[in-house]
């Protein structure tokens, strides 16, 4: 019978060593939130929006919108630009598609298995 | 019944008797039977028979981790059936392979996984239930 206890250390390295855990989390956290998720649609829909017109467009303080920004950065989601006095900030997706792996690993290691039995059998029949 | 089922199927575009075939073959085991994303088996062995034991390494990083299990029954090409050790189970487990010939060419393969919360809803599952159905069946036909 296998030690289950043992194990508890080798899950938490697995779980450490993916490289994009870090920004995942980030992006998770970053779309947490319903108005960082709002200005980032705005952002997706409208291209460059300059940081003053997202502080109008919300009714927001500057100061607020800076906060959100700040955190969809640290995400990845958003860059910004400045064209001379001019704050723009633009949408990146990106790091959106950590979400999408994250999801799709996230489901029975039988569908796992199963799914690695499939391609090894089919590549195994394309090579007779 | 306090047991946790998982059912999940797949259609495969592959023959019913090899797929079959694979899951009592050492070298196929060693390359679909994946704990996980980005790990590998670095080694399988099977007794392909009743009664027979089979045992899987997994590998992650440096660390080694046995599973193993038990052939409770092999009917080939139809089903397997055998017992599931592994560190996420602590009572064991079992699991439950049915092979078809899917309509549309190929096979279709249902795999049931039958968790045990507790010791004897295991044992009554792997000693109590077999025998009640066997004996059912052997009534009823």
């Amino acid at each position: 019978m296998v030690d289950y206890y043992s194990t508890a250390p080798m899950i938490a390295r697995m779980v450490e060593q993916e490289p994009d855990t870090r920004q995942l989390s980030n992006v998770l956290k970053a779309v947490s939130d319903p108005t960082r998720r709002s200005i980032l649609t705005q952002l997706v829909q409208e291209g460059h929006i300059r940081v003053t017109d997202i502080a109008a467009y919300f009714d927001m303080s500057l100061n607020s919108v800076s906060k959100h920004i700040k955190v969809l950065e640290a995400a990845g989601l958003v860059s910004r630009q400045t064209m001379g006095r001019t704050h723009l900030i633009s949408a990146n997706m990106e790091p959106v598609s950590l979400i999408d792996e994250w999801f799709t690993q996230l489901r029975s290691v039988w569908d796992i298995r199963l799914e690695k039995l499939d391609s090894v059998l089919t590549e195994k029949n394309q090579n007779e | 019944m306090s047991d946790l089922t998982l059912t999940t199927s797949r259609h495969i575009k592959a023959a019913r008797n090899i797929v079959f075939d694979a899951w009592l073959d050492p070298e196929m085991l060693a390359r679909f039977m994946l704990p996980g994303e980005g790990m590998t088996v670095p080694s399988a062995s099977v007794e392909p028979q009743v009664g027979g034991r089979f045992a899987i390494v997994m590998q992650a990083g440096d660390q080694q981790i046995p599973h193993g299990g038990e052939y409770k029954e092999i009917d080939r090409f139809d089903r397997i059936i055998f017992t599931w050790e592994s560190p996420f189970s602590v009572d064991g487990s079992t699991v439950t392979l049915n092979f078809k010939d899917a309509d549309s060419g190929g096979t279709d393969l249902e795999l049931i996984h039958v968790k045990f919360a507790d010791e004897p809803t295991r044992d009554n599952h792997l000693g109590g239930w077999d025998s009640i159905l066997a004996t059912l069946d052997g009534v009823l036909s």
